[in-house]
């Protein structure tokens, strides 16, 4: 997780888009959650599993192992892919979520790259 | 000196630049009770292949398109940009009306555009709403056209549930829409498609004018339906050809298959590793699919 958290604090895209940006995000798979909190673009891991004021991505483990799929099939592409076929839904604030969606998308492919390496590691 | 023998005084390396043969022009539309400034880039000769783009964006999606000798040799390629898009001007009193594309505004244009160019009936390519609009031109003025290329085309958006509160997003004061609208259609572009493609089909989202995009899914998602219309195009005379990315799922490939098998004669192929912007997100790609279709049109018409 701490890999993570640096990873994401360490991304330029991450950066400039959450400049003023402050919330809130759980990503639950299944019966995983994790929760990030979010201070003008400075990314914190969350000890809860319900986001105050911000928001939850909510799929089942099946979805977003799809998306974390190597090439990821059709629906399971992106987060918005999945959140437009309805793969994945939003809990809470739907606006705070839209309001910087390049960020969003882009905290969910971090998470997903995190994944991607943490699931390698234990396949060795 | 800095830099070396290579370099510029000013430090710059030197290079060999590329000059495309594609050349940009503007147009005077009298549309309604507007008269509205037109861009369009051309290139080429032979029959006119007139090239719509989605909404949202601009005719720089054909930007390989348009630069294609094997295209160009036999096709006069012509890219307009919509009005309100690209750098086409909007309306004067912009400021005053809120902008929402509906078929006949949209239908309107792209007729007032051919009447204007003097386009001796072309093979007209679309994409999204512009695959969409091919088939209303089909529909309702095929005496005007040789054939049409549906890319992504669809008979309607999916939105039974469709109000402006669906897309209020991509134009509100507290939402920036140029990045909302970039975030969202990256969920519409294939994970193969090559990076500098996929940023630079997101730029021209990024940049689009205020409440232009939303307006033009006004036609996407409600006045441009055409689930309850038969589709009774004759194909001997005007060829129907659909194209549909694997990875859209705005306007799956299911539906455009659905639209080939209610048109007798219509061409279908469903396009892998493909998303929603053909031409733009993987042009290269692209090609491969749309020279045959332009191989099949020639050889008819001959």
């Amino acid at each position: 997780m701490n890999t993570l958290i640096e990873r994401l604090n360490a991304d330029d895209m991450l950066s400039r888009h959450g400049a003023y940006y402050t919330t809130q995000i759980a990503i639950v798979s299944g019966d995983d959650t994790t929760c990030f909190d979010i201070k003008e673009g400075k990314i914190s891991r969350l000890d809860s599993e319900s986001p105050d004021g911000g928001f939850s991505l909510i799929g089942s483990r099946d979805a977003w192992d799809r998306y974390c799929a190597d090439v990821p099939p059709p629906e399971f592409n992106e987060l918005g892919a999945m959140l437009g076929t309805g793969h994945v839904t939003v809990k809470g604030e739907m606006s705070v979520m839209q309001s910087n969606f390049m960020f969003v998308r882009r905290l969910v492919e971090l998470w997903r790259e995190d994944r991607i390496e943490v699931q390698r590691g234990h396949n060795k | 000196m800095a830099g070396g023998p290579n370099r510029s005084p000013a430090g710059a390396q030197q290079m060999k630049a590329i000059v495309d043969k594609v050349i940009g022009r503007y147009v005077q539309l009298e549309l309604n009770e507007d008269t509205v400034r037109i861009y369009y880039e051309e290139s080429g000769e032979g029959t006119p292949l007139l090239c719509l783009h989605t909404a949202g964006a601009d005719g720089r999606q054909y930007r390989e398109v348009i630069r294609n000798e094997s295209v160009t040799s036999r096709f006069r390629v012509i890219v307009p940009d919509m009005p309100w898009h690209g750098k086409s001007s909007p309306p004067t009193g912009w400021q005053d009306r809120e902008y929402e594309l509906s078929t006949d505004s949209y239908l309107q244009y792209i007729l007032a555009f051919m009447q204007a160019l003097d386009l001796d009936s072309p093979l007209v390519m679309g994409c999204s709403i512009g695959g969409r609009v091919v088939l209303h031109l089909a529909l309702q003025h095929a005496e005007r056209i040789s054939g049409i290329i549906g890319l992504q085309s669809g008979l309607d958006a999916g939105a039974d549930d469709y109000h402006p509160k669906t897309y209020s997003h991509f134009h509100r004061h507290d939402v920036h829409a140029g990045y909302s609208a970039a975030g969202w259609m990256a969920a519409l572009i294939a994970p193969q498609s090559p990076d500098d493609h996929r940023w630079e089909t997101l730029w021209h989202y990024a940049s689009g004018g205020p409440g232009v995009f939303k307006g033009d899914l006004h036609y996407y998602g409600l006045d441009g339906d055409l689930r309850n219309q038969a589709l009774n195009i004759d194909t001997r005379k005007c060829p129907v050809y659909l194209l549909s990315g694997e990875y859209d799922w705005s306007a799956p490939a299911s539906g455009a298959e659905e639209i080939a098998q209610r048109i007798p004669g219509a061409y279908f192929k469903k396009m892998e590793a493909m998303g929603h912007f053909p031409m733009s997100e993987n042009p290269e790609k692209f090609l491969e699919y749309l020279l045959p279709v332009l191989e099949d049109y020639c050889s008819r018409k001959n």
